[in-house]
């Protein structure tokens, strides 16, 4: 009897010291959090707050119980044998997971991203070259996956569609699914991306700047040799992995490389100017404070993670190449390994940019663009300077229209989707009225365009001359401004005259 | 709030567990009352004073009803007013917007059909009211003259949104004196523990089981993914609601309540009847109790049975005085679930079927082998989860043509990948929803050695299993009742 009653005591001890020391240990959050919340509660609001409080609060729980959390939940999905993980979120296979999103809805949007890139250059001469990472479901890859789930997930017939778009003769493309197959004697199989995370591992990205240097037909490869670096592996959990903690699948090992020789650059970035100067490992690789463990997502600890547009000069090399490398979080790595071979390397994430970020394609010898699924979302075209020009030929109404004949005398192409239009003017002053080219109307060096603006939509109340000037939106005005002739009649006094 | 989100788990049961036990007994109910208004306020502020009036008038009703007992114009008057605000309310809120659809539909008018949210567990505390005034009338309890005691048997938040429906008689003296043991704790807590990981694992999973299978587009539906639908959803729904069930009595007894059982096993039932003698337990007693009965036993019902046996003879009558309480229950059940046609169909199906098993049909099933009996409330089982769970009568056919193997064939990969994907879930489920864990309890118990393990590994298990299923709370989003939609 007695040792059934200090049972009974032991175990609602423990119970509610359990859920009292997750309350105690995480109240300071808690506490945050309401003071947050309800600092503005009123009768209407108090339920929409309730409804996202949970949420909330399990964010706000301490790190080590949700890891803990997290581990035990993986455990018992593979306890229970459950390849789902979440709601359809990952598939477990072959002691790894997978993303089951697909995201693939934009690959005529991605051509034609591309197509818009190969433009440009096309002008400039600048070089292209196409770095495709191969889909979880490539073959070689030889993952014993569900049928269902290949199916599902399999992206290779857009990557094939978006290979087959890419004009030959412009493009050097580096189908990496060509390598990953046993028959070629280069080829890459083994841990070719992280186990709980959908990027490739450090060894995959180094034989692929192996293959991009020699794409770029750098000389000097001596930096390719590992004994040149600090090598340093950390125990890894990936962003996959997280969901699931480390029980399921395991921890990865993350490989870093230090330089062993002396190294000195120049980060600019291109959204806010800022710069610094210093080691690879105090520009290139000095993304975010880390913990050191297993949980320290060292992928975006290259390249600034969550930045649209930066420039790494390497002051030390100041003969070589000049590159653009647009990609996302999976070329990183790769382009800033390749930052230690050139000049300077632009690396550009369409992601996280807006229209600040602005590239001048002249500047570069290469244009790498690296891809993979996920990425076809990405809009880039937006961040090419033009290369701009122009010449305001001739203006003149036609009934309630302002027609002005521009020819373009630059280098770049004109497109509604690079913002090129014309701006008018008053008293000195950008009035912020345009008239843009029509959508799917391309202006080449020495075309003329006649932009036209429909004065009875202007809303001025006095009769003003104008000037006009040709911008690309958001970025720079270029070409002469001048002053037009003609004199507008704005709405109302039009109408008067009559 | 729900049991299963982290605000009522990390918070709001330690506060009312520590609130409680410190407090002198006096306080007790009334900490218990306001913790409860507080645990409803917190998804439903408005409704909170639709609740408190609720409480008010039939705290009235029922203190003129036990003042009153000489007049039986004060005590009609007195019922009167108790069922027209508690029904009133049930209708304008649950059925309201369903009539007047209808009536636009049937007639082609245009009335305004008002938008009217349904407040969260007013079918359960409506009929826990009527329950008590009932009980005050037939003199089975006492009036409680205390409204803040009352307002607790109404309010008390383990049993507040989805149940079990408790009635007032079982409840009273508990209400007055009650006893919070070591023992009582004890078993609550694991009570507690057993619910919320069959809320928060088994029912999660087979939630994401059955949105796939009725997820597939009519016509794509194979016949292995319409059987594991309806499986799954058979599944959900018991592991959802027994778990819910079995939390609310958990918390129960942490306070020193014993609620009575409201799920008995129900799939090892071997005939439809049984069936529901052990699912909603608490709610096939209210209808039996407070329906049923005054039906059978009302002076219009005996007139008809006169009637009857004076045309068509006893056996008739006797038959015919079984087949329309019972017609009339089970209709009012169905509509109870829900304001839709799929509940109004769902309440003939089952009126038919207990009608059929009532007047001899499960004398028949008895002769049968166990098997085919268990067999027999299976599949039937499986019909009435498909009828409430499709949408419209051609998706009902759908899925029942997939079920009959007239679908988009036997299988598919989608079909393969989430039968292999969940297979160990679904054995795992099938076997605990059978008294398993209690027979191996029991032969565990005839030996020393095990019985002196168990003695140990029980509260561990329990332990271990509270810690994963707060792991899956934890990482997973809103975790809703599906019992709250009723």
């Amino acid at each position: 009897m007695i040792y059934r009653k200090i049972r009974n005591i032991c175990f609602i001890l423990l119970f509610i010291g359990g859920i009292l020391w997750i309350f105690i240990t995480n109240s300071n959050a808690f506490i945050k959090l309401f003071n947050e919340n309800y600092q503005y509660v009123t009768f209407d609001n108090f339920e929409n707050i309730n409804s996202s409080m949970d949420a909330k609060l399990q964010d706000a729980l301490d790190n080590k119980v949700k890891r803990s959390m997290q581990d035990i939940l993986g455990l018992t999905y593979k306890l229970l044998k459950v390849d789902v993980i979440g709601e359809f979120e990952y598939y477990y296979c072959d002691n790894r997971l997978f993303s089951l999103d697909k995201n693939m809805s934009n690959v005529p949007e991605y051509i034609s991203e591309l197509k818009e890139l190969e433009k440009e250059v096309e002008v400039y001469g600048t070089k292209l070259i196409y770095v495709q990472v191969p889909d979880y479901c490539s073959e070689g890859l030889d993952y014993e996956m569900d049928e269902y789930v290949r199916q599902s997930i399999d992206t290779n017939a857009e990557i094939d569609q978006i290979i087959e778009s890419l004009d030959d003769n412009l493009w050097n493309c580096f189908d990496m699914r060509d390598y990953i197959s046993n028959e070629n004697q280069d080829s890459i199989t083994s841990d070719f991306r992280f186990r709980t995370d959908g990027h490739m591992t450090t060894e995959t990205e180094w034989w692929l700047l192996s293959h991009i240097v020699d794409m770029l037909e750098i000389e000097n490869k001596e930096k390719l040799d590992w004994n040149c670096y600090e090598i340093v592996t950390n125990d890894f959990l990936g962003n996959f992995g997280r969901s699931v903690g480390k029980y399921m699948l395991g921890l990865d090992k993350f490989v870093r490389l230090y330089p062993k020789y002396e190294t000195n650059f120049c980060e600019t970035n291109l959204s806010t100017g800022q710069r610094k100067i210093g080691t690879f490992e105090e520009t290139v690789m000095n993304g975010y404070p880390k913990t050191g463990d297993a949980y320290t997502y060292w992928v975006t600890d290259y390249f600034s993670y969550g930045q649209a547009g930066i420039t790494y000069d390497n002051l030390l090399n100041e003969e070589g190449l000049n590159i653009l490398f647009i990609c996302d979080s999976i070329g990183y790595r790769t382009a800033s390994y390749l930052s230690l071979f050139v000049d300077s390397i632009t690396i550009l994430d369409p992601r996280f940019g807006g229209k600040t970020e602005m590239v001048w394609m002249p500047y570069y010898d290469y244009v790498i663009v690296m891809t993979q699924r996920g990425f076809w979302d990405c809009d880039f075209s937006r961040n090419l300077l033009v290369d701009a020009d122009a010449k305001i030929l001739d203006s003149y109404m036609e009934e309630n229209q302002l027609c002005v004949k521009v020819k373009n005398t630059g280098n770049g192409i004109w497109n509604s989707r690079i913002g090129v239009g014309l701006s008018l003017w008053a008293d000195g002053k950008d009035t912020g009225t345009r008239m843009y080219i029509e959508n799917g109307i391309e202006i080449k060096p020495q075309e003329e365009y006649i932009f036209r603006l429909d004065i009875s939509k202007l809303s001025f109340s006095a009769q003003i001359t104008y000037d006009l000037q040709m911008l690309q939106e958001a970025y720079q005005y270029f070409g002469e401004r001048k002053g037009i002739n003609d004199i507008i009649f704005p709405r109302g006094i039009e109408e008067e005259i009559n | 709030m729900v049991f299963s989100s982290t605000i009522f788990l990390f918070a709001f049961l330690p506060i009312c567990l520590l609130g409680y036990y410190l407090l002198d007994r006096k306080f007790k109910n009334f900490f218990l009352l306001l913790m409860s208004l507080l645990f409803y306020a917190w998804g439903e502020p408005k409704f909170v004073l639709l609740l408190l009036i609720s409480i008010c008038v039939n705290y009235v009703v029922a203190r003129v009803i036990d003042a009153r007992r000489d007049s039986r114009f004060c005590t009609n008057a007195a019922m009167t007013v108790m069922l027209l605000w508690n029904f009133g309310l049930f209708f304008v809120f649950k059925y309201l917007m369903f009539t007047m659809n209808n009536l636009n539909a049937l007639f082609h008018t245009n009335w305004n059909v008002p938008n009217i949210a349904l407040p969260i567990g007013i079918s359960f505390f409506t009929f826990q009211a009527v329950s008590y005034v009932m009980d005050v009338k037939r003199k089975n309890c006492e009036v409680q003259k205390n409204i803040f005691d009352l307002a607790l048997y109404i309010a008390f938040f383990p049993q507040l949104v989805a149940g079990p429906i408790v009635r007032y008689s079982t409840i009273e003296k508990q209400l007055r004196e009650r006893k919070e043991t070591l023992d009582l704790f004890y078993s609550g807590t694991k009570r507690f523990i057993v619910g919320f990981a069959k809320k928060i694992i088994m029912a999660n999973f087979f939630g994401i089981i059955t949105d796939a299978a009725f997820g597939v587009e009519n016509g794509e539906l194979t016949f292995a993914m319409a059987w594991l639908g309806g499986l799954g959803y058979s599944l959900q729904l018991y592991y959802d609601f027994s778990g819910y069930s079995d939390m609310a009595i958990g918390l129960g007894r942490m306070f020193g309540f014993e609620f009575e059982e409201n799920f008995n096993y129900p799939y090892i039932a071997k005939s439809i009847r049984e069936y529901w003698r052990r699912w909603h337990i608490s709610l096939g007693a209210w209808f039996r109790e407070y329906l049923f009965y005054p039906v059978t036993t009302s002076k219009w019902m005996a007139k008809l049975n006169k009637r009857i046996k004076n045309k068509f003879g006893f056996k008739v009558c006797r038959k015919v005085s079984v087949a329309i309480p019972l017609f009339i229950t089970w209709m009012a059940t169905g509509i109870w679930h829900g304001a839709t046609w799929n509940y109004v169909i769902w309440g003939f199906y089952f009126s038919f079927l207990i009608i059929l098993e009532n007047l001899g049909f499960d004398k028949e099933l008895g002769k049968i082998p166990k098997i085919f009996q268990h067999l027999y409330v299976t599949i039937i089982m499986l019909i009435a989860r498909i009828i409430v769970r499709t949408s419209s009568v051609s998706e009902f056919a759908s899925y029942m043509k997939a079920m009959l193997g007239f679908g988009n064939g036997f299988t598919n990969t989608y079909t393969n990948y989430i039968w292999s994907s969940y297979l160990f879930v679904i054995v795992v489920g099938v076997v605990f929803c059978i008294p398993v864990a209690g027979w191996l309890r029991k032969k565990a118990e005839t030996y020393v050695i095990t019985n002196r393990m168990l003695f140990i590994l029980e509260p561990v298990g329990y332990l271990a299993l509270f810690i994963v299923a707060v792991s899956f709370m934890v990482n997973s989003s809103y975790n809703p009742f599906i019992y709250f939609n009723f």
